[in-house]
């Protein structure tokens, strides 16, 4: 069952401000839930504003956290892309 | 440069590994290297979304010296010549949209200015990134965490560049991403003005003696 489960899992290459990181992901997980293991593994040390964290696809288009990774419908191995908004102008 | 030149390269050009092993996406987005001389970056900006010709408004000039001690500087340039723009010259606010924290009316992505142009609502913040004191400025600044000038500014002293970096804030590609997308990506078609000069009028002055 446990390996079955496994092949269901998707792979994403997340690109972390540039950097590639692999993630291996449920389809029935939220996108937001990616944010914190790939900051992780792009060794990101401040986690401390994981709101300001978009991913957006290789268009530039915003990929909406609360959605499920299944819904997106990603290719094996798909880049998806996870930068820092800009900060309040001041 | 206060710190090691080498540290630094190494820095800046592991970071440089990671944009050219995207180059093909980057490219496409119009984020263009022209010229890597440490610790100095050239990247021009071309719009992808206007048709049917390819306008390369502006280049960037990112000063890395001390990097990341300090975060990256950036310049806004002629791509031909190098020349410092000024601020008119430059076509663009790197204008954003933004809900108001905590606000759950409108789904983010409405806002986003690479979608549908700048749709305007109640409530949408409006921000402009790039700042000047006046049109004629040749020191237009990009008003963001994680860019130097921004740090440097008196009016950010209590907003330090050490508590951003950590986040990797002054990041080349995230800023190399960020002004491409509220600047020339955010761009979706050209503005023609014309106008009308009465010349010759100066012809008019009587030439024979009165």
């Amino acid at each position: 069952m446990a390996n079955q489960d496994a092949d269901k899992d998707v792979h994403l290459k997340v690109v972390v401000n540039g950097k590639a990181v692999p993630l291996k992901a449920s389809p029935s997980d939220l996108l937001g839930s990616l944010v914190e293991p790939a900051l992780d593994k792009a060794k990101v040390a401040d986690k401390s504003d994981l709101d300001r964290w978009v991913f957006t696809n290789a268009a530039g288009e915003q990929l909406d956290k609360n959605r499920t990774i299944a819904s997106f419908g990603f290719k094996h191995d798909e880049e998806i892309y996870l930068n820092l908004t800009a900060g309040v102008v001041g | 440069m206060y710190t090691d030149p080498a540290v630094v390269r190494r820095k800046v050009e592991r970071e440089l590994n990671d944009f050219v092993e995207r180059f093909d996406h980057y490219r496409s987005r119009g984020i263009w290297v022209l010229q890597y001389k440490f610790p100095e970056l050239l990247v021009a900006f071309a719009t992808p979304r206007i048709k049917p010709y390819t306008l390369t408004p502006y280049a960037v000039l990112m000063d890395l010296s001390n990097y990341d001690v300090e975060p990256p500087s950036l310049r806004f340039v002629n791509p031909f010549t190098l020349e410092p723009l000024k601020r008119r010259e430059i076509p663009t606010n790197l204008q954003r949209f933004r809900l108001p924290p905590n606000s759950q009316q409108f789904p983010p992505v409405i806002f986003n200015p690479q979608v549908g142009g700048a749709a305007m609502a109640p409530g949408v913040i409006n921000e402009e990134l790039l700042q000047a004191w006046t049109p004629e400025d040749d020191q237009p600044f990009v008003c963001l965490q994680g860019v130097r000038e921004y740090h440097d500014n008196p009016g950010h002293t209590s907003d330090s560049w050490w508590f951003h970096r950590a986040k990797g804030m002054g990041g080349i590609c995230r800023l190399l991403d960020l002004l491409s997308k509220y600047g020339t990506e955010a761009m979706r078609e050209p503005e023609y003005q014309m106008r009308l000069e009465a010349r010759g009028i100066a012809h008019q002055i009587p030439t024979e003696p009165m």
